[in-house]
């Protein structure tokens, strides 16, 4: 550089230059900054987008007692879901707040599950367990066996049990019951209704030769114990649980199912995560083709997608090698499927 | 007495702490009782597409400055045989109960006391979770405790929870005796 050129350029101008330039930097820095920091990891923009459906899910629950009673489950359903959402956002979010905006936020969160469930509790309590008239399939021949008539406020296993189940018996007593049962019946063509099975629980156990149908959403069945029997049932919330059971027909749609030490069972399947079997042997599967009214609605208060279905993915637990499928289980030949259940 | 020991000293003490600060737990139970469920809700995963365990899962877990890691081991009767392989250096046993199963719970009961006899489980505390408490028909955690006798065991520092991995009740608070548990066996054990 040419010493006399430098001297020319007046200090004041050097100065101004030089200010100029660091300026430019902090400038530049800046927006560095700002163009890093996401708008959406600012715990201004959590704290709007949070409380504003928390607001959200209380104005509809301060709704609730003014709305018609039939569309109080889907608002709790939904309320449920946002919660569960916003839960799952602020556990996300945890890493950009602070402890105070985590504790505010979940005593939030903690107060409306509490409003939630307390308004659940009052508008829409659990009905007792009772038979209706509506569905019954009546045989003309056994009039006897009607079990609705008088019958209806009577808890169901207090009226069936009838000293041929043992231990299901002794623990049913022992317990109490809010879960509905049908224990030790033969030769009968039962059905339950969706206002006594929706979210409860199911047990069918020691049944021979019956045929039942299950309207609704049980949130878990268990079957124990079923000889030559047909079991339709609805989609269920939770998992389905077999035991001893053989020469059965099943149609059920639920998120797993686990088939223990049964025998010539035919399964028509609608499963969304897995299904295994243990100690099972000649299990056929086919996809879940029994289709009633209410069924799409029902799939949606259990939660279950009507697109997943895991029906011939099954795993077994005494066959672990994966090169050679399973002797214990099979698909159902499509020529051999039912076509109608009616 | 030079730095070079000071240092090595500092090193040591260091090591012993981390440790202390690595909890082995075993979740064990019955099929069907929710023993991933409720670890993937620990861990704030999303519960809805869980399979059946075929085998077992491992997850490490950091919570109020501890590790811990945990084993979910399937509760199908074919893998119970195999849970004895998981009990080497565990800390404590996280046994889940399906609390609307009362069909089951003796099955439980003899599965529980057969798991305390275990020589490698000596020591471990014992934390109870009577599960699945959103359900309708679920047992109390009084209940459960009068069924499965735990006021007689003896040999293991216990202590039910009732819980709900559904809607995350209680998890956290079980999971916060049992850490404090053992760190405070371990810690008088010093």
């Amino acid at each position: 550089m040419d010493p006399t050129e430098f001297i020319e350029e007046s200090l004041p101008d050097r100065i101004t230059k030089r200010d100029r330039e660091r300026k430019n930097v902090i400038e530049r820095r800046r927006e560095e900054r700002q163009s890093l920091a996401v708008e959406s990891e600012q715990s201004s923009y959590f704290k709007d987008t949070f409380y504003s459906s928390c607001k959200k899910i209380k104005d509809m629950l301060d709704d609730a007692p003014n709305t018609p009673s039939s569309a109080l489950p889907g608002i709790f359903e939904k309320s449920n879901k946002e919660i569960q959402l916003l839960k799952n956002y602020l556990s996300q979010s945890k890493m950009f707040l602070k402890v105070y905006d985590i504790r505010r936020a979940q005593e939030n969160l903690q107060s409306l599950e509490n409003q939630a469930s307390e308004l659940e509790m009052k508008l829409l309590p659990k009905k007792k367990f009772g038979f209706k008239n509506r569905r019954i399939v009546k045989k003309p021949s056994d009039k006897g066996l009607d079990i609705t008539d008088g019958l209806k406020d009577l808890k169901i296993s207090e009226s069936i049990v009838n000293g041929s189940t043992k231990q299901n018996n002794k623990l049913s007593s022992k317990y109490g019951d809010s879960a509905c049962m049908l224990l030790g019946k033969v030769n009968e063509r039962i059905v339950l209704d969706a206002e006594n099975v929706n979210k409860n629980d199911i047990l069918l156990s020691d049944l021979i030769r019956c045929t039942v149908r299950i309207y609704g959403t049980p949130s878990t069945l268990h079957m124990v114990n079923l000889k030559q029997c047909t079991i339709l049932v609805g989609p269920v919330t939770s998992s389905v649980y077999v035991h001893d059971c053989s020469d059965c027909v099943f149609a059920f749609a639920c998120q797993q199912l686990r088939l223990h030490s049964s025998t010539d069972c035919t399964i028509y399947l609608h499963v969304t995560s897995r299904a295994i079997i243990e100690d099972c042997t000649k299990i056929r599967v086919a996809p879940y083709n029994w289709s009633y009214e209410d069924q799409t609605s029902h799939f949606n208060l259990a939660g279950l997608d009507p697109k997943i279905n895991n029906w011939n993915c099954i795993d077994d637990f005494n066959w672990l090698s994966s090169e050679k499928h399973s002797p214990n289980w099979s698909i159902l030949e499509p020529e051999l499927r039912v076509k109608t259940w009616d | 007495m030079g730095l070079l020991t000071v240092l090595k000293k500092l090193k040591q003490k260091e090591k012993e702490m981390r440790i202390l600060m690595l909890y082995v737990f075993v979740f064990v139970g019955l099929d069907n009782a929710g023993k991933t469920t409720v670890l993937k809700r620990l861990n704030g995963e999303p519960i809805d597409t869980i399979s059946p365990t075929l085998g077992f899962n491992i997850k490490t877990l950091e919570h109020r400055g501890y590790k811990l890691n945990v084993w979910d081991v399937g509760g199908q009767k074919s893998l119970r045989s195999y849970w004895r392989n998981y009990f080497e250096s565990t800390d404590g046993l996280v046994w889940v109960i399906d609390s609307a199963d009362k069909r089951r719970l003796d099955d439980c009961k003899i599965e529980l006391y057969k798991l305390l006899q275990e020589e490698r489980l000596e020591g471990a505390s014992l934390l109870v979770f009577a599960n699945k408490q959103d359900m309708p028909g679920a047992l109390s955690a009084a209940d459960i405790a009068d069924i499965l006798e735990l006021p007689n065991i003896k040999t293991h520092h216990w202590q039910i929870y009732k819980c709900s991995a559904v809607t995350g009740e209680n998890l956290v608070d079980g999971i916060n005796w049992i850490v404090d548990d053992i760190a405070a066996r371990i810690f008088y054990i010093d």
